[in-house]
């Protein structure tokens, strides 16, 4: 037996999600010694991020200018140049570079 | 004791109330038509609907039936610094659906660092790296509690290291994108625990030295039956097409009978009867003419088709009777208007019919040429053996220097600043800004050559003409390898791997460096585009909160716990890198759970046993007297922080 919802209502509770959850308790006020599931974030990384090739995981010493994906070896090259296209986009979506140039 | 992932599976369908699937219920998660849920959100609960399926299913499995309740205590561990609002949901879940007497929250890092320090002189400082499956916390412990204010949590866990996986071995192997399947990975996650080398700098120097290990050789179908299955489709595809064609003959010859009886009725000099027959027929005929007429283009084609269904060459098609152009001898003032669109029409039929003539006898030239050409060749091959050679393999070079071209000019043609996309460019605007003097008139489909423009102007089109080429091309290698021994080790030098196609590894699937990118995210969040650091560079920054004499007496317990720990050689890789952000020799400890994925639980076990327990429960008059984000604080939970009331005017 559930208590949640009316009974007989046709449309089910809609939950909060981690983000509603996380915005709403930002939004309250706390003392400044207070901890929040927010505020454990971990803060940004203050190295340089490193390279490494799209295609084999080596590090990354070049980068194509047409596609943006980065290689380590001349024959990573000639495979980039006859690879196709949604593949190309997959690599560059799984750093999260699809950026579209202005 | 009971282990299940929390998923449930429901299907997709019209029917309101099918069959939910709980936890180790569902057979294969694959499934395209269920519906998969799991009630958290990262590593908070939030739909406390699905929540209850699992606990229902949790309460069926161990044995409760109790109408209605839940007659026992219950410690759930809850996550590090859960937001009051999901504690309050929880706690109503469990107090007012299940009426439980006492519960009592607890972090899972805390219940297993508590299994693993048991004697009192063990509880003092330590940090607590917890690596779970949505996300890693560094979680410094003071005198025995945690201490939530420097306690750092990155979001990357176990769950996006498999997604991490996933996607790299279908970017890899793009061809078998469906296989490579999220369950897939998650098994090669599991045994990547068990033997993968984290220490990532050594191996990375030289491609060559990497191991290669045939990971997974995911068949769904071998190739032989795909070929089988080919050939099948193309058997069944011909026997169709034959079916047809008889039925179509039959039927044209029963026309062809139905007008030639028509045709002896008017022999025999029967006008009338001959005229009702006409109407009678489907045809509009007018005159005895086109009846004729009719009754030869069907015996041709009834010929035609016979032919095919036999196989041989069709014969050629000869027009029955020259047609009639007399009216184009008179010039145009001495006819009438209705002569004069006659005319015209004749015109036109002239030049269509010539002009077909002259493209078949061209086209036969061409073949009877290229008939000779071979015959030639074949005499020469003969006779001359390496001169025929020399000039298979010109012949050879000149055609893939053409692809070459062509590729290249295709290549050109899509980036910028290069010849050939500056012709296309001027090319488009000519066509579009309208060269042509005519302003009202468009004349642009009706001349055939006008159409070749496209092949200019668009790039993709210029490869439609290569597959007679490529035809050509291998009619011309296969002649070489039977003839050229120097061939082979041409093809083979530059190919490189060999044309034999091994079906087996072609589906084999080979995990060389991925066994050690894919944990490196741990380290490296940035590989997958997420801002933070990762567990070393976060570990220094809290370490770094502390004054030094607390940092020394941190940093001499660091225990690791969580699945992700299990990772071979993890605990080596922490080692070095807590050596690198250390003031020079000073020393530090690391230690691992002893059972790190399931250690969590048996500390809360533990805990649940303790004699200690009910002062630290919330009973059920607690719950409704203070609210359901109400906790009592002890060694394993968060610290309890009330939510600040808004002052209401």
């Amino acid at each position: 037996h559930s208590i949640k919802g009316a009974a007989g209502s046709k449309k089910t509770r809609v939950w909060k999600n981690l983000k509603q959850i996380v915005a709403a308790e930002r939004s309250m006020a706390w003392k400044p010694d207070d901890v929040t599931y927010g505020s454990i974030d971990a803060p940004p990384s203050f190295k340089p991020a490193k390279k490494y090739s799209d295609l084999s995981g080596l590090p990354a010493l070049y980068t194509d200018p047409e596609t943006k994906l980065r290689y380590t070896t001349p024959e990573e090259y000639s495979r980039i140049r006859v690879m196709p296209s949604d593949v190309v986009t997959g690599c560059l979506a799984l750093r999260k570079a699809t950026a579209i140039v202005p | 004791m009971l282990t299940f992932k929390n998923y449930t599976a429901k299907q997709r369908g019209k029917k309101q109330e099918s069959e939910v699937l709980i936890g180790n219920e569902i057979n294969n998660a694959e499934i395209v038509k269920w519906v998969l849920r799991t009630q958290f959100d990262r590593n908070l609960v939030t739909l406390y609907d699905v929540e209850e399926q699992v606990l229902d299913y949790i309460f069926a499995h161990l044995g409760i039936n109790t109408e209605g309740c839940v007659q026992h205590p219950v410690v759930m561990t809850e996550a590090i610094c859960n937001p009051n609002y999901c504690r309050q949901q929880m706690s109503e879940l469990l107090f007012e659906c299940y009426h439980v007497p006492q519960v009592s929250f607890g972090v899972d890092a805390m219940f297993s660092w508590y299994r693993n320090h048991p004697s009192p002189k063990d509880k003092c400082d330590s940090l607590v790296l917890s690596c779970g499956y949505q996300t890693t916390h560094i979680l410094p412990v003071l005198d025995g509690r945690m201490d939530p204010k420097h306690c750092r949590r990155i979001n990357l866990g176990g769950a996006q290291l498999d997604a991490f996986m996933q996607r790299l071995l279908q970017l890899k192997y793009p061809g078998h994108m469906a296989a490579v399947s999220l369950g897939r990975a998650e098994i090669i996650q599991s045994e990547l625990e068990e033997w993968t080398s984290d220490t990532y700098y050594d191996d990375n120097v030289h491609k060559i030295q990497l191991p290669y290990n045939a990971a997974v050789s995911g068949n769904q179908l071998s190739a032989d039956q795909m070929k089988e299955r080919r050939e099948q489709q193309i058997k069944r595809l011909k026997e169709a097409n034959a079916k047809r064609r008889l039925e179509k003959l039959q039927s044209d010859e029963e026309k062809l009978q139905e007008l030639m009886s028509v045709q002896e009725l008017l022999e025999d000099e029967d006008e009338e009867a001959f005229n009702r027959a006409l109407q009678a027929l489907p045809h509009d005929y007018s005159s005895a003419e086109e009846l004729q007429d009719d009754i030869n283009k069907l015996t041709v084609s009834i010929q035609r088709l016979k032919a095919k269904i036999m196989g041989t060459e069709p014969p050629a098609v000869e027009e029955s009777k020259a047609p009639v152009y007399d009216l184009l001898d008179i010039p145009d003032d001495q006819l009438t208007t209705d002569q004069l669109s006659a005319k015209k029409r004749q015109r036109i039929l002239k030049n269509a019919r010539e002009g077909r003539i002259k493209a078949q006898a061209i086209q036969r030239e061409k073949q009877q040429r290229e008939r000779e050409e071979e015959r030639r060749l074949e005499l020469k091959r003969k006779s001359n053996f390496v001169g025929w050679l020399q000039e298979v393999r010109n012949r050879r070079q000149k055609l893939l220097e053409m692809r070459n071209n062509r590729k290249q000019r295709k290549a050109d043609m899509a980036k910028r600043r290069t010849l050939a996309s500056q012709q296309r460019m001027k090319i488009i605007t000519q066509l579009a800004g309208g060269g042509s003097k005519k302003k009202k008139e468009d004349t642009f489909g009706q001349d055939d050559a006008d159409w070749d423009v496209y092949k200019e102007i668009h790039p993709q089109n210029a490869d439609s003409d290569s597959d007679a080429e490529e035809d050509k091309l291998e009619e011309l290698e296969t002649l070489l390898r039977e003839h050229d021994p120097e061939f082979q080790k041409e093809m083979d030098a530059s190919m490189g791997p060999s044309t034999e196609f091994d079906i087996a590894e072609y589906y084999r699937l080979h995990l060389a460096i991925e066994k050690i990118r894919v944990p490196e995210l741990l380290f490296q969040p940035s590989m997958i585009g997420i801002e933070q650091a990762g567990i070393s560079e976060a570990m220094d920054f809290v370490i770094k909160k502390y004054q030094p004499d607390v940092q020394n007496r941190i940093v001499q317990d660091v225990f690791l716990t969580g699945g992700c720990a299990m990772f071979d050689r993890f605990k080596e890789r922490l080692e070095k890198d807590l050596l690198e952000l250390r003031p020079f020799k000073s020393k530090f400890n690391l230690s691992v759970a002893n059972n790190p994925i399931l250690d969590a639980w048996y500390g809360a076990r533990q805990w649940a046993l303790s004699p200690t327990l009910p002062i630290y429960s919330v009973t059920k008059e607690e719950y409704e007297e203070k609210g359901g984000e109400y906790l009592k604080e002890n060694v394993t939970s968060n610290r309890y922080i009330p939510t600040p009331v808004t002052a209401t005017k």
